[in-house]
């Protein structure tokens, strides 16, 4: 992701409060009422987007805790 | 409009925002629902007591594969989280709203009314319970510099009042090793007074997990991460998150007060079977 494709900062950081509520919480249903979609772990992949956006994703490669804490 | 009146082929599914109680519903559906990208329109799909906030999606969109592809792009992810919540924000104004998790997807309308069916006892209690409430989420954040030179400051007035001059520097070199252990436990004990606080004038709260420095922007590392859900908006703690901020400020210590949010932090993960 190059410089023009980040996030300005303050957008950013709304991004990330609504990404940590509505990929991280709420009501998970299971079974055939449902595609299994909402159960993975998709906010893993939601955060390191907006990691990836804001150009530390790779200072977070080299910190593996870091990123674990995240989730 | 209802959903059995629009075209819709055998690979639309329902992407599910939420849930309102059927006396609601009404209200909600009259709302201007902006969709998820790809949904045709908002809609509510009432079953017994409760009714689904959904939006027609194509279940080739929204496969598991292709979601997991999608959230990779950031403006895909942005637009559809912003959805999502806008949905529930919007309902949360004029209902209470049980918030689903992005993108749950049944394959049919039938499959909706079967959720509602299935959980309608869990569900109507839940809404029960968060009826007239909103969720709060407080942050605070430390400057680690700022407050390693405050509790330096405040450890070493006392031991060096009646110190010589080669037992202070002693006592100097003593304090630098134990300023990490009182970084930590100051921050144990202020988010752990900021909690007890804050609790008090909830109905109920919960811990959310730390985000880290990266994550946030922010210039300080995040000290305290809770959510709280109140009757009374913003002004249910905005005194008292003032006061604390008062109170830390020259420790380095700021507090921040987001919300109200629909209660996505005080909504069971799993539903119980009816």
């Amino acid at each position: 992701m190059n410089e023009d494709e980040r996030l300005p900062l303050e957008q950013q950081i709304t991004l990330v409060e609504l990404v940590d509520r509505v990929l991280n919480k709420g009501v998970v249903l299971s079974g055939d009422v449902v595609l299994s979609v909402a159960g993975i772990d998709l906010v893993y992949v939601g955060l390191r987007v907006l990691l990836a956006s804001v150009g530390t994703l790779e200072r977070l490669n080299s910190n593996p805790a870091m990123t674990a804490s995240a989730l | 409009m209802t959903l059995e009146a629009t075209a819709i082929d055998a690979r639309t599914g329902r992407y599910v925002f939420g849930v309102v109680t059927g006396g609601d519903a009404e209200a909600v559906a009259a709302l201007p629902l902006e969709p998820v990208a790809g949904g045709a329109g908002v809609s509510l799909v009432r079953e017994g007591p409760l009714a689904a906030i959904v939006s027609p999606v194509s279940l080739d969109e929204y496969d598991l594969e292709t979601v997991h592809a999608r959230v990779a792009d950031v403006d895909w992810l942005e637009r559809n989280v912003r959805a999502h919540e806008n949905v529930l924000e919007q309902a949360l104004h004029m209902a209470p709203v049980v918030p689903f998790r992005f993108c749950t997807v049944s394959p049919t309308e039938g499959d909706v009314r079967r959720l509602l069916s299935e959980h309608a006892d869990e569900l109507a209690r839940v809404l029960e319970r968060i009826r007239g409430k909103v969720e709060l989420g407080v942050k605070a954040f430390f400057d680690r510099e700022r407050l390693e030179r405050k509790l330096a400051q405040a450890g070493l007035a006392d031991d060096l009042s009646d110190a010589g001059p080669g037992r202070a520097y002693l006592l100097r070199r003593q304090r630098e090793r134990e300023l990490g252990g009182e970084v930590e436990r100051f921050r144990s004990e202020c988010a752990e007074q900021s909690h007890s606080h804050l609790s008090e004038l909830a109905d109920d709260s919960c811990l959310v997990a730390l985000q880290p420095l990266e994550l946030t922007g922010r210039d300080g590392e995040m000290l305290h991460n809770d959510a709280y859900i109140v009757r009374r908006g913003l002004a249910s703690l905005e005194p008292a998150v003032a006061g604390l901020a008062d109170r830390y400020r020259e420790y380095g210590v700021s507090f921040e007060l987001t919300g109200p949010w629909p209660p996505h932090n005080f909504v069971p993960r799993q539903l119980a079977a009816s």
